[in-house]
């Protein structure tokens, strides 16, 4: 028998494909060392070409899976992907004050993955669930992790360069995250992928050459969660977002292609193929 | 094909929001055995290690839907079921199944979840029947355990001899093979899970039994663990065996979790990527 993990919690939709969502969110945890518990809040019917098809879970459903593993098995961290409707972000952001997940250094540490774009960049959530991540999920965030489409939406900056990303940073963070960070992966052109971590005083920043491969399919949740994990072992923000990007720029190096559209980040590296 | 691009599973089941079981133990044991995870999802449970206090079934026709959209465009090189919840659900599985070849050019594992390790109903009554007559002539294999195989056909499985009767009872029922799974069988001091097929060659697959509350999941890992196996081309033994082999190494490392059952463990698989490698 083997001692208790550290253990995590995703409140994320599922991806049929089996790239992005939750299942990319329990691979990252499971690389990371963690425990990996799942809130469903959506089934899409997704490949690589694209989402075509989506079901919403009862937002009652949504929250009594997250009381049902805080309650019995615990969490040290918990983040969030697609949440897909208003009600569903109401529900969510009610039941974590409930069960104690959070923003301040009292509560169990709260990542919120804004996914409001698509790989595209196209809207994923209608303008009232938009604004519900900015005034109910943002105030409960340790961490936000928005991408520079989702930057555009939620606070209005078109990112380019190291002052407008600044100035991203300080918008987001003036909606009540502790912690936010800014990533860069969706700047094309540059040679490198810089992403800014920003506490409303100090900045971090995490830089690497880009790597040239479009199966990226992924790669913000499993750089959200792999930070999660790292949270729930103990970390530290910066640490665990340093840890984050290790994993991340290895699983970006190792993608594969698979169907016909956009392959992902690859977890296989981290697990030794069971022979 | 790209050589980078691994081989492609499917699973089609329900999420345990604990991550013991169900779509999350699949996700798992695809990774840990090399092979790319898909996934359809049948129903969302609400679910911690003391049990099932609720679930949402997922639309029937968008279960189906989630098969066709995988296999049309990464193709699917084997599947496997678990919860599946009602009729109307597995009837629209079987249907996306026929279209797409699951059981003929792709190999299909039926795992007929029918209850909880708590014994919680994860099917409905009425549902057996669909198991039994469309779910089961369609699979390549079908790994029921012992209250499964009470319940399918009957068989109250204490030795050898009745695990080979009722192998036999589910190859009638139109199963390529069936894999009986003696974890359930509690005093014997080994698990042994017999596997036979239609064209008769029988193989026993046996592990030290371990004495442990903590086997939450291991059902599905031993079944998603095979059908890795056969994605990856292995002839149908050689997949058992691989399944088998995966599920020993996870409940060896099984880990408690919560008030109640912990589950087996994926973790062992992974390499301690942030200390050197």
């Amino acid at each position: 028998m083997a001692e208790t993990p550290p253990r995590a919690l995703t409140i994320a939709g599922s991806d049929s494909g089996g790239a992005a969502g939750l299942e990319a969110d329990l691979r990252a945890m499971t690389a990371c060392g963690v425990h990996g518990c799942v809130a469903v809040t959506a089934v899409t019917v997704q490949n690589s070409l694209g989402v075509s098809g989506v079901h919403l879970v009862p937002p009652e459903t949504v929250a009594a899976q997250v009381r049902a593993v805080v309650t019995d098995i615990g969490v040290g961290a918990a983040k969030t992907g697609m949440l897909a409707s208003r009600d569903i972000i109401d529900a969510v952001a009610d039941v974590v004050d409930e069960v104690g997940i959070g923003r301040g250094t009292d509560r169990t540490p709260f990542v919120v993955d804004p996914v409001a774009a698509s790989m595209a960049g196209e809207p994923l959530l209608a303008e009232d669930a938009m604004e519900a991540i900015r005034t109910r999920l943002f105030p409960r965030a340790a961490l936000a992790t928005p991408n520079l489409d989702e930057v555009r939406l939620l606070v209005g900056v078109t990112v380019t360069d190291a002052a407008t990303a600044r100035e991203a940073a300080e918008a987001l963070h003036a909606l009540g995250p502790r912690y936010v960070l800014v990533k860069g992966g969706h700047l094309h052109g540059s040679p490198e992928v810089v992403d800014l971590l920003f506490d409303g005083e100090r900045t971090w920043e995490f830089s690497g050459p880009r790597i040239d491969t479009p199966h990226v399919h992924g790669a913000g949740d499993a750089l959200a969660s792999a930070t999660c994990a790292a949270l729930a072992r103990g970390a530290t923000m910066p640490d665990a977002v340093a840890s984050a990007e290790r994993y991340i720029r290895r699983a970006v190096a190792e993608s594969y292609p698979l169907g016909a559209g956009v392959g992902p980040v690859s977890p296989l590296w981290a697990v030794h193929a069971h022979e | 094909m790209d050589a980078r691009t691994p081989p492609v599973a499917l699973a089609i089941a329900g999420t345990d929001s604990g991550g013991g079981a169900g779509i999350t133990a699949d996700v798992r044991a695809f990774a840990a055995c090399g092979v790319h995870g898909a996934v359809a999802i049948a129903a969302v449970t609400v679910q911690n290690s003391v049990g099932v206090s609720g679930f949402h079934a997922v639309p029937p026709d968008v279960v189906a839907d989630q098969i066709r959209t995988v296999a049309g465009d990464m193709g699917v090189d084997a599947a496997k079921t678990g919860m599946l919840a009602s009729t109307e659900i597995i009837e629209a599985v079987v249907a996306a199944a026929d279209e797409v070849g699951l059981g003929t050019r792709v190999p299909f594992v039926v795992d007929p979840v029918a209850a909880s390790m708590h014994g919680h109903p994860l099917l409905a009554e009425d549902a057996l029947d669909a198991v039994r007559t469309e779910l089961i002539p369609r699979a390549t294999l079908v790994t029921p355990n012992l209250d499964e195989v009470r319940l399918l056909v009957g068989v109250e499985v204490t030795d050898d001899d009745t695990a080979r009767e009722a192998a036999r009872a589910l190859l009638d029922l139109g199963a390529g093979a069936a894999l009986v799974k003696g974890g359930h069988l509690a005093g014997s001091a080994d698990v042994v899970d017999l596997l036979v097929t239609a064209d008769g060659t029988e193989r026993a697959y046996s592990s030290p039994r371990r004495d442990t509350p903590h086997s939450h999941g291991g059902g599905d890992s031993l079944a998603s663990a095979t059908t890795a196996g056969l994605a990856r081309g292995l002839a149908l033994p050689d997949a058992v065996a691989l399944g088998k082999a995966y599920v020993t190494r996870a409940v060896e490392h099984a880990y408690p979790l919560g008030a109640g059952h912990g589950p087996v463990s994926s973790l062992w698989s992974v390499a301690d990527w942030e200390h050197g490698d």
